[in-house]
This record gives structure tokens, sequence and C-alpha cells, in this order.
């Protein structure tokens, strides 16, 4: 008991709750691996799902997961950016701005099933994109908009006063204040939180299914119009299933999302390095 | 020399790239205005709809829902009552541990430890709910029939748990900023007076970031109350009042999720009750949200950092 | 050139306050200054701090306006052109009259690049690297960084670092140089170096300097101007207002007794 004699008590037991936290999560890391050991083959992530457990696969919901993913980076990264730069370099101080600005950080705190409903009706509905990739891929941008707008400008405004006044000071326009100093110096914190609130939604199952995501799709989807599928509406489907067969589909689909989630992040822990390499 | 010379002409291609810019990160500002004020404006229009047929005071008092029998009640209530209890049960599992956690993280671990637990917590925030809606409907709920063989295939104390588990990482690490914020001098000032540091930690550190920490507890139970797969998953689907947490229950987010899968065809009253239900929703998880965001403001403000 | 009513004589005037007042807010930081800053000359501008000597500098180059809040009145001219007249481009206002800062904030890049910044963002059609010999060297600085001009600018040391702002200002071939405190982070070798540079770009700059260093402002300058809370209280002839300051709170001021 080092730690009792070191902290005392209070340590010890606080030592003890991040011990159970940490075995939480390997335990979870472990029921998910063990129980999607079965069907983790190269086959598992290209085959279409099946009505037969042994012949099925996440190939439909793989593809659907990367395209809705792209759609929401394609339209949540540059408006979220774009929107944190207006708000940090241009929008004059009002309460006007001040309204918008908490307004939209409180909307990163909504719950992801109301923008399934909003999509539902914006969207799919009022837009006639229906059930489609396209129409999860603007649900989710919507989704993740607000995150991606706090971030950034979180990352905005700790690029250091000095840079700024500096490049003004040398009679830099404002475009050219930004593109030069703000960005670059802005980039490692942008890059960051865009990756959160990208991992974020693409793990979203409810809003899709709001939508209308199909859980038995047999052929991967190739363009923004086709149905609706993904990961973890994937994973939906074959939990809520409720045989032996399909309960190890779903644990190997939810070890593919993960993965495909780690990738994501290391990736962009990668991109950070050299951008911060490149700072020195 | 003339105003001419200082007007920056000449320099047109210059002012034309000034205005572009201007121009287009305003058009991505009203883009996410629009956005903002099109989530709020479906959400009421339709829910304002709903209400033209179904009164809010029927809406509110009514304890049965069920919009698909033949004389459909919206009784909002169960629904409501669900999450509230799910939320508060899913904050029992969490604060403790979160907190505790948070505490050792922040004053007592060594770097090393701090890192791996650190690492696990962010790893843990990144699971998708769904994920642990699997699990919670997979592993959690047979480990608790071990315990309590009545307990239904459906049922709300595996949410609470499962859901517990989901929002830790969100107490931990928002506590640990709480606590991060407190001066560190304190604890040295509260050493060198003789006192250990079990008594510095609870008595000096912790209430001096208590603000902060309410807030974390606050923002994790607003997760907690919009959370949807892992209540539609492991809690079931039967809108009813009960204090039992072996049986199912359906939360407000279940409902959406479970009834709607896309094919409520549009202005059917079915289909406004996903939007005042959501609407329901969406008012209680901004107010929590705004209220957490405060505290937690506050206090980094206040803080001496 | 259009030659103005000010005149181009040896003291006409380069810049001019007129009833120059700025607010932040309800704080005012500078109440009613009027002075001329003749051409070719160096002008010290000398106070407690907090006596508005950055906020009178900055209304020169008009980047006063980029602190939300700020509401300046009253009049600043340039060669006779009124800065906040109609037409008049704070960008172009900046390029004609550089200024360098207290911190030296380098960009996060190479020492090239920190000098080309200024001419590229101006649309330079010239040889950068030409340029570049020629102001490092005026800042006293090519010396020390002609072997490696692309080695990243936050590598270099305090002193080094203020040449480098020096030179990146000069880059943009200002008519006027305004130095807000440009030695307060160094020492004293380093000052030195930074007073020699300025003593060398006397001959053709004019040079508004503002310091809380009264040695160096009677070291460098023609002209100081004292200001305390945000007046004006004297100006003149440095050696005059060293040797024989006319109102008291100069004097104190000098000998030190407020500070």
């Amino acid at each position: 008991m080092g730690t009792l004699r070191r902290h005392g008590p209070i340590g010890a037991v606080c030592g003890l709750a991040a011990a159970a936290v940490l075995a939480a999560f390997l335990l979870l890391i472990a029921i998910l691996l063990a129980e999607a050991w079965p069907v983790l083959d190269p086959g598992f992530l290209v085959d279409a799902p099946s009505r037969f457990a042994d012949r099925a696969g996440v190939g439909p919901a793989l593809a659907g997961t990367l395209w809705i993913s792209f759609l929401t980076a394609a339209i949540a990264f540059p408006t979220g950016l774009g929107t944190a730069v207006y708000l940090e370099e241009y929008a004059p101080r009002t309460r006007m701005t001040g309204a918008i600005e908490s307004t939209i950080a409180n909307l990163a705190g909504v719950p992801a099933v109301v923008y399934g409903v909003v999509g539902l009706a914006l969207f799919a509905r009022g837009l006639g994109l229906g059930a489609s990739i396209l129409a999860g891929g603007c649900t989710l941008a919507a989704l993740a908009l607000p995150t991606v707008i706090v971030a950034s400008r979180s990352a905005i405004r700790a690029v250091p006063k000095g840079l700024r006044i500096a490049a003004y000071g040398l009679g830099a326009t404002r475009w050219q204040v930004i593109r030069h100093q703000i960005l670059p110096a802005a980039a490692p914190g942008v890059l960051t939180g865009c990756c959160l609130a990208l991992t974020r939604a693409m793990g979203e199952a409810a809003p899709l299914l709001v939508i209308g995501a199909a859980a038995f799709i047999t052929f991967a989807p190739g363009a923004p119009g086709d149905p609706l599928t993904s990961l973890p509406t994937q994973v939906f489907a074959w939990t809520a299933r409720s045989q032996e067969d399909f309960a190890a589909l779903a644990a190997g689909a939810c070890v593919a999302l993960l993965l495909v989630l780690l990738a994501i992040n290391l990736v962009a822990l990668a991109v950070r390095h050299r951008l911060r390499g490149v700072k020195r | 020399m003339t105003v001419a010379e200082l007007s920056g002409a000449g320099t047109a291609s210059r002012a034309l790239a000034e205005r572009f810019a201007g121009r287009a990160f305003l058009a991505c500002a009203i883009v996410a205005t629009a956005t903002a004020i099109a989530v709020v404006g479906v959400l009421g229009f339709e829910t304002v709809l709903f209400f033209t047929e179904v009164s809010p005071a029927r809406f509110f008092s009514e304890v049965a829902w069920t919009p698909f029998s033949e004389d459909p009640r919206f009784g909002v209530l169960p629904l409501l009552a669900a999450t509230a209890q799910i939320t508060v049960g899913a904050a029992v599992f969490a604060v403790l541990p979160g907190v505790m956690t948070a505490v050792y993280l922040q004053h007592y671990a060594d770097a090393r430890s701090a890192r791996v637990v650190g690492t696990a917590t962010s790893l843990l925030a990144g699971v998708p709910t769904v994920v642990y809606g699997y699990v919670a409907l997979n592993f959690v709920t047979p480990a608790l029939s071990n315990l309590w063989p009545e307990i239904e295939a459906f049922n709300g104390l595996s949410a609470c748990l499962v859901v517990g588990l989901m929002i830790l990482p969100t107490v931990v690490v928002l506590s640990r900023d709480a606590l991060e914020s407190v001066p560190a001098s304190l604890m040295e000032a509260g050493l060198a007076l003789g006192a250990t540091r079990d008594r510095v930690v609870v008595r000096v550190l912790i209430p001096a970031a208590s603000r902060g920490i309410v807030g974390s507890v606050v923002l994790a139970m607003a997760r907690a109350a919009g959370e949807t797969m892992i209540v539609t998953l492991a809690a079931g689907n039967q809108a009813r009042l009960t204090w039992n947490p072996l049986e199912g229950l359906r939360t407000l987010t279940a409902f959406i999720a479970q009834s709607s899968l896309g094919d409520a065809p549009s202005g059917t009253l079915n289909y406004r009750a996903f939007f005042a239900v959501g609407a329901v929703l969406f008012v209680v998880t901004y107010v929590m949200y705004a209220v957490g965001r405060r505290l937690l403001s506050r206090r980094s403000r206040d803080g001496a950092r | 050139m259009n030659i103005s009513a000010s005149g181009t004589g040896p003291d006409a005037a380069a810049l001019s306050a007129d009833g120059l007042s700025v607010r932040f807010g309800s704080k005012t930081a500078l109440s009613e200054v009027s002075l001329s800053i003749p051409r070719g000359r160096v002008v010290s501008i000398i106070g407690p701090s907090g006596c508005g000597k950055t906020t009178l500098l900055r209304c020169f180059n008009r980047m006063n306006e980029l602190i939300p809040g700020a509401v300046t009145t009253g009049t600043v001219c340039f060669n006779g052109v009124d800065l906040h007249g109609e037409g008049v481009d704070p960008v172009e206002v900046r390029r004609r009259i550089g200024m360098v800062f207290q911190q030296a904030t380098l960009f996060p890049k190479s020492v090239f690049d920190n000098v080309a910044f200024g001419p590229r963002a101006s649309g330079y059609t010239g040889d950068l690297h030409v340029l570049a010999e020629d102001v490092l060297t005026a800042a006293g600085l090519w010396s020390e960084v002609a072997e490696d001009l692309d080695a990243p600018a936050m590598e270099l040391s305090a002193g080094q670092r203020q040449r480098l702002c020096i030179a990146r200002t000069l880059a943009l071939k200002p008519d006027i140089l305004l130095m807000d405190e440009p030695t307060s982070a160094l020492d004293p070798t380093a000052t030195a170096r930074i007073e020699a540079t300025i003593h060398a770009l006397k001959s053709d700059h004019t040079i508004v300097i503002a310091t809380h260093k009264r040695r160096q402002a009677a070291r460098l300058s023609d002209l100081t101007a004292y200001l305390d809370q945000g007046e004006l209280l004297e100006y003149g002839p440095t050696e005059t207002l060293f040797t024989n300051p006319r109102r008291r709170r100069t004097e104190y001021y000098l000998t030190g007794r407020i500070s």
C-alpha cells in the first residue's frame, strides 16, 4: 500500500476510482474483441449484410460511413472555420453577435437525435433527399457544425495577439493577416476540433436512424444519392436482432467502427505533428 | 502628399481579394446562423402544429403515451420521467468515480499513471454510444440477471449503469479542468501549514473547485438526458411510469429513435409528435447545457491561471 | 508629389496631431494632444507608465482602431493629409508609417520570411533578397544572419529579434518609423546595439520613439514630448526639456520622483 502511505486514505480511494475507470475501458475493449473474434476476417470488411449470419459483412456500412464522413467534413469544416474566422476577426462586438455566439455554443449540447428529427424534416423531406447518404451527411454536418465553430474560435483566440498586431503593423490587410498568420498559427487547434467533431458525428447512429437508415443494404453505396447505411446503424440493426450469431456480427461492426475512428485520430495526430514541426 | 496616395488605389486585385474574403466568411457565418435558426424553427413550427391538435395541458398532464393505438394518447410524462430517471441514475453511477478520478489525476497521480488513465478516459469518451448500447444489452443485462433473476430483458438499471459509464469521461475531464484552475499555490500553502495532502485536497482544493465540478456534472447529465442508443437498446420501448429499475422504460430519445425509422408520413399527428418530443428534449438539454457551461466558465475566469 | 500647405522645409511637419483624444470605453487614454513632428528628426515621447505613450504612437498609423471600443477624436495629419479623412486606407497608412512594437513578436517562420512579409503583402516587385540584405544591414543584423536566412527566426536572441523587427519594418520603406519601447525587454548590451541602429537610421528617417528610459530619450532624440495621464504637458528640444523643464510634473518625472 505505497499509495496509502504516500497520499493517505483519500488519495488511495481516488486511485482506486481511477483504476476502475481504466479497468472499465480495458474490459470494454476485451469484450468487443472477444465477441468479434469469430467474425473478424478480411471478408468481413467487404461482404454485404446477409440473412445468414456467417456470410454477412460490413462492406456497405463501412462504405456508407466513409461517404457520410466525407460529406460531413466537406460541409462542416469550411463552414465552421469560416464562421469562426468571421466571428473572431470581422464581426462587430455587439449584443447580437454575442447572442449568436452563445446560441451556437449551446447548440453543441443539443442531443444528436434532435438533429435527426430536424434533418428528417429539412433534408430528407424538405429538400427531397430521402433516406440517402447525402441527407445523412447534411444532418451530421449540422450536428458537427457547432463543435467545429467552438473549437476553431478558441484556437483562433489562442493565437498570440502580438502576431496579429505585428502583421497589421507591417501593412498587411485583414485577409493577409488571416491567411498568413492567424490560420497557420491556429491550424493545430482547428484540426483537433474538426477531428473531434467528425469522429463524434461518425459514431452517431440515432440521427441516421431517424432519417431512415436502412439495415439491410446489399451493395456498397457509390454516390451521395444512394440509400443511407453506416457502421453505427448497422451495429444497431444487428444488436436489435437478439440472436447469438448477430451479436457477434454487431461486435465485429463495433470493432470496425472503432478502428475507423482510431485511424482518423491517428492521421490527425500525424498532421498536427507535422504542422507543429514546420512551425518550430 | 495627397489622399489618393494613401487610398490604397492601384491595388485593385488585392482589394478584390479582400472583399471576396470578407464576403465568404460572412456567408459561412450566415449559413451557420441559418442552421441554428432552422433547427429551432423546424422544431418550433411542427411542435406548434402538434399543439393545435393536442393541447399542451393534455400533453404535459396525461400519463399515457400511446401514439399508435386506436385511441392515441399523447401524455409525455412517462417519457419525461424515464429520461429523468436515466439521467439521475447515470449521475449516481458516474459522479463519485468521475470526480474521484479527476482528483486522483490532478492531485495524486504521478506523470505516468496520469497519462495512462488520461488516455483511457479520452478513448472512452470517443466510443460511439451505439457500442455502449451493444455492451449494455449483451453483457450488462445478462450479468445483472445473475443478481436479480426477475430482471426484464429491457430494464432501466442496465441503461443507467452504461449511460453512467458513457458520461464518466465528461465528468473526469471537466472536473479536472475545474480542479486545475485552482491555484497550485493553495496546495503548497496548505502543506506548509502542516496539513496532510488529503486534508488540503478535501478541505481546500475540492471546495475551491466545487462550482466547476457541479458544472461538469450538469453538463454530463445533459449528455445523459440526450443519450439515445444505449437507452433504445437496453431500456426498451415501453412508455410507462415505473420506479422499479429492473423494469423497462422508454425515454424521450428512445421514442424518437425507435418509432420513427424514417417512415412516418409527413404532416400526420404521429409525425408531429416526434417534433413535440424533440422540442421537449431540446429545451431540457439546452437549459442544462447552458447552465453547466455557465458554471464552468465562471470558475475558469475567476481562477488565477 | 503634390506639395501641401504644410510646406517641405527642413522643419515641415511629417506628422501632426491636433486636439487628439482617445477613449477606450469609458477610460480616457489621451486627451487633447496637439503636437507636430518635423521631418527628418527623432522625437521621443516620455512619461510615466500608462501615460498614453503607446496610444499616441498607435494613433499615428491607425493601429488603435484594431482595439475594440477605441474611440479617436481630433485629427492626425501625415504630410498634411488627414489620416482619418475619407478615402484613406489604414493599410496604406501602415505601409508608409512603419511601427516597431515593444514585444518583438516574430512570425514563426524563417528570418527571410519575416523580412519579406511586409513587402509581399504590399505586392513588392523588386528583388526580395536584395531588399532583405539592405534592411538587415541597416538594422545592424546582416552580419549575424547572412549565413542562414532560412533559419527559424525564433532561434534568434532577444536583441537580434528586435533588430529583425526593425529590419522587417524598414523593408516597407516607410517614410516614418514609430518605435514603441524598442528596448524595454532587452539587456544593456542589446539596448546599446539597438540605439546604435537608431542612430544610423536617423540620417534618412523620421523616427518617433516612445520610451520610459529617460536617458535613452536624451541620447537619441532631437525633440522630446512629456506625456502625463494622457495630456501633453511639455514638448520641445530635448536639451531644453531635460535641463530646464517648464512644468513641475516634468521635473518630478525627470528626477525620478514619479515614474
